[in-house]
């Protein structure tokens, strides 16, 4: 259920985080962008998959 | 699941926007959407069952369906469009929040003229 999909996406951030301070760290901006863009990327799609599932839900619930 | 264990879940889910807010906002973001629709959901499952209730006892009476049915549909839009244009406000696009919320408002009106016409033909008709 959607319950879990927001802890999923609290790990996505922090990991992407670290993920970024480590690689800046060692010198490498362009692959944390990366890494920060991609893990946008997924979090955005789950993001607009739940947002479908509700609409329809919406949809089907009120008759629009 | 009862209102409380959503309100808790509400808080926790908080909790973890304000945490993302530090390192990055637009986790945050897609963690306050992602939560309002789990919590929008969690309601639906609770409106949906009353709601057939009532159609049923309408159909049965005999009543004109029709404006039971607009009034729902236009719960529907509310519904929806306020969860978009809170989602705008939370991303801090505040226009944005309100071009939706009129969206909404047209779709409204759109859906309720029917209704102002039926209402008028009545009231006409008594002043022949």
């Amino acid at each position: 259920m959607d319950v879990d999909f927001i802890f999923k996406i609290a790990a996505i951030g922090i990991i992407v985080t670290v993920l970024n301070l480590v690689l800046i760290r060692s010198g490498r901006e362009e692959q944390a962008m990366l890494t920060t863009l991609a893990g946008l990327v997924v979090v955005l799609l789950m993001v607009v998959n739940s947002v479908a599932e509700l609409f329809d839900t919406v949809k089907d619930l009120f008759g629009l | 699941m009862d209102t409380f264990k959503i309100l808790g879940f509400i808080f926790v889910a908080a909790a973890l926007c304000l945490i993302l807010k530090g390192y990055k906002t637009e986790y945050a973001f897609a963690l306050a959407v992602c939560s309002a629709l789990a919590v929008l959901t969690l309601i639906l499952k609770n409106i949906a069952f009353p709601l057939k209730l009532i159609q049923e006892k309408i159909a049965e009476s005999g009543i004109d369906g029709s404006y039971f049915k607009v009034a729902v549909k236009a719960l529907g839009i509310g519904y929806i469009t306020s969860f978009v244009a809170e989602a705008c406000r939370d991303a801090g696009q505040n226009s944005l929040a309100l071009k939706a919320e009129l969206t909404g408002k047209c779709a409204i009106f759109i859906l309720s003229v029917p209704l102002i016409l039926s209402i008028l033909e009545t009231a006409l008709g008594f002043t022949k």
